[in-house]
């Protein structure tokens, strides 16, 4: 049986009068490529801020690589973390050095390679950049680490078509070479529709489906469709 | 706590990272922010000389420039950690895999030796301009410079042995704003702001008011006081330090 990377039992949490996470039960599979789907706010920053230790879930168990999260587990997770940006005043070589002094199992021969193939110049300055070279920069921090774990949270989100072709190019190429438990968040499918071999749908702070990819494609046809009738309200609005 | 990790942690702590409204703002070229700078300094000095010319300027009068550095090593601590939030870098800095002390304690020390280099560029700024003083103007002896230079070791060693608590207050303030307990915050304003001001008490124990009288100053010893007042203010911060980690690593609220 393949062990879960991730287990959630009854986990909640709240700000205040809003529940990000309702309840939540969810078992991920190691050793595959999990979207976690769902419309803006149905906690899925939540899930991974609570994944990464930042915060603690109000009741309820998180396990990650068997694990409660907390800072010691991050050092086998890569987190590309939502909205995030990067210091500006840094040049990208800089950036990278920063992976390597403080992220395990990062490999600065692998970042430069990845950062030729994603065109960036290394001598740049991150504050002179567009958001789309900012985020192949902090992609690169992920994907140039050898950990059990990736999670990016809304890898696509702000950044043009271009940048973002690029960013799923290159994607795919880690994918098909990985052996790593990948999970990415977002709300918009379009472009990242045949990257995910396991799925996970949240509504509101719970998952409303999860399993193999080709079963959900199977019941609902594509993840357009998917979308189109698990969200419904949120669909129409 | 000295590690490899931990050296570049404080290392990546005292550079300047860069601040992303203010580099979306628009751009004054660096070269008119230089000129900006010289233009104060010059006039400053200028300022200077033109009363001492006059044998007016009562030289430890200088150090009065630096009756802000208080408030100004608080807002140090507390920008190391606001910058996180304003850069949306803080996902990054939170998820370094490294104990929350060892992150609080960079952000910390990395602040302090700001605070030391910022001193030790100022007095040696102003020791070189006294002494040119000394030796251009017969009204100002090298027994000036000599004074000058005891009354700003005293003054500003102080700023230096009791910033460790205020940095670490900066620091606390910081994070407490995205915590649980955030409601306590404003509480906290107010008890800061007003020790701060406490600080210049301070001064009337270890440097007596005649330093800054208009006659010469004298060296004057440090008081037995002096070291318990230290002490107590390292072990503050160590204890404000303590707070802050636990904070960051159990009561976030993102």
């Amino acid at each position: 049986m393949i062990p879960n990377i991730v287990e959630c039992h009854q986990v909640t949490k709240r700000y205040g009068q809003k529940i990000a996470l309702d309840r939540l039960e969810l078992a991920i599979p190691a050793g595959r490529i999990t979207g976690i789907l769902g419309p803006n706010g149905c906690g899925k920053s939540t899930l991974f801020r609570t994944l990464t230790g930042m915060v603690r879930p109000d009741e309820g168990r998180v396990e990650v690589l068997g694990k409660t999260p907390g800072w010691r587990t991050n050092q086998s997770i890569a987190y590309l973390p939502d909205r995030a940006r990067w210091y500006p005043n840094h040049t990208a070589r800089q950036a990278l050095e920063w992976g390597n002094s403080f992220l395990p199992g990062f490999s600065m021969e692998r970042a430069i390679q990845l950062a030729d193939e994603m065109e960036i110049d290394l001598d740049m300055r991150v504050g002179g950049m567009s958001k789309g070279q900012e985020a192949r920069i902090m992609l690169i921090l992920c994907l140039a680490r050898d950990v059990d774990l990736v999670v990016l949270d809304e890898p696509f989100t702000g950044i043009d078509v271009m940048s973002r072709e690029a960013i799923v190019a290159s994607l795919i190429d880690f994918l098909e070479e990985s052996e790593q438990s990948i999970l990415i968040s977002t709300h918009d499918i379009q472009e990242v529709e045949g990257l995910f071999d396991y799925t996970v749908m949240l509504k509101e702070g719970r998952a409303i489906w999860s399993g193999n990819s080709e079963d959900l494609r199977a019941e609902y046809g594509s993840l357009r469709n998917v979308f189109r009738k698990l969200y419904a309200k949120e669909w129409n609005d | 706590m000295f590690s490899a990790v931990f050296r570049d942690l404080v290392r990546h702590e005292f550079r300047s990272k860069g601040n992303w409204k203010k580099q979306n703002r628009t751009r004054i070229p660096r070269g008119w922010w230089r000129a900006y700078f010289l233009c104060i300094l010059v006039a400053m000095i200028g300022t200077a000389t033109y009363f001492a010319l006059r044998n007016d300027l009562q030289v430890n009068a200088i150090w009065s420039i630096t009756l802000g550095f208080p408030y100004i090593v608080f807002f140090l601590g507390f920008g190391s950690v606001k910058n996180e939030w304003g850069n949306e870098t803080y996902g990054w800095w939170l998820t370094i895999p490294e104990s929350r002390m060892r992150l609080i304690a960079a952000k910390w020390l990395g602040s302090w030796l700001k605070v030391w280099a910022a001193i030790l560029m100022l007095f040696v700024i102003a020791s070189v301009y006294v002494m040119i003083l000394s030796f251009t103007i017969p009204y100002y002896s090298f027994e000036t410079a000599r004074e000058f230079m005891a009354t700003g070791i005293q003054w500003l060693s102080l700023i230096v042995t009791l910033s460790p608590l205020i940095i670490a207050a900066g620091i606390l303030m910081g994070i407490l704003q995205h915590t649980v307990i955030r409601p306590l915050a404003p509480i906290l304003w107010v008890v800061f702001m007003a020790a701060l001001g406490l600080t210049y008490s301070l001064t009337d124990i270890v440097i007596p008011e005649s330093s800054f009288s208009p006659q010469q100053s004298l060296w004057v010893s440090y008081p037995l006081e002096l070291p318990a007042i230290v002490a107590v203010d390292w072990i503050l911060a160590f204890a404000v330090l303590r707070i802050t980690a636990f904070l960051l690593e159990k009561k976030l609220d993102l």
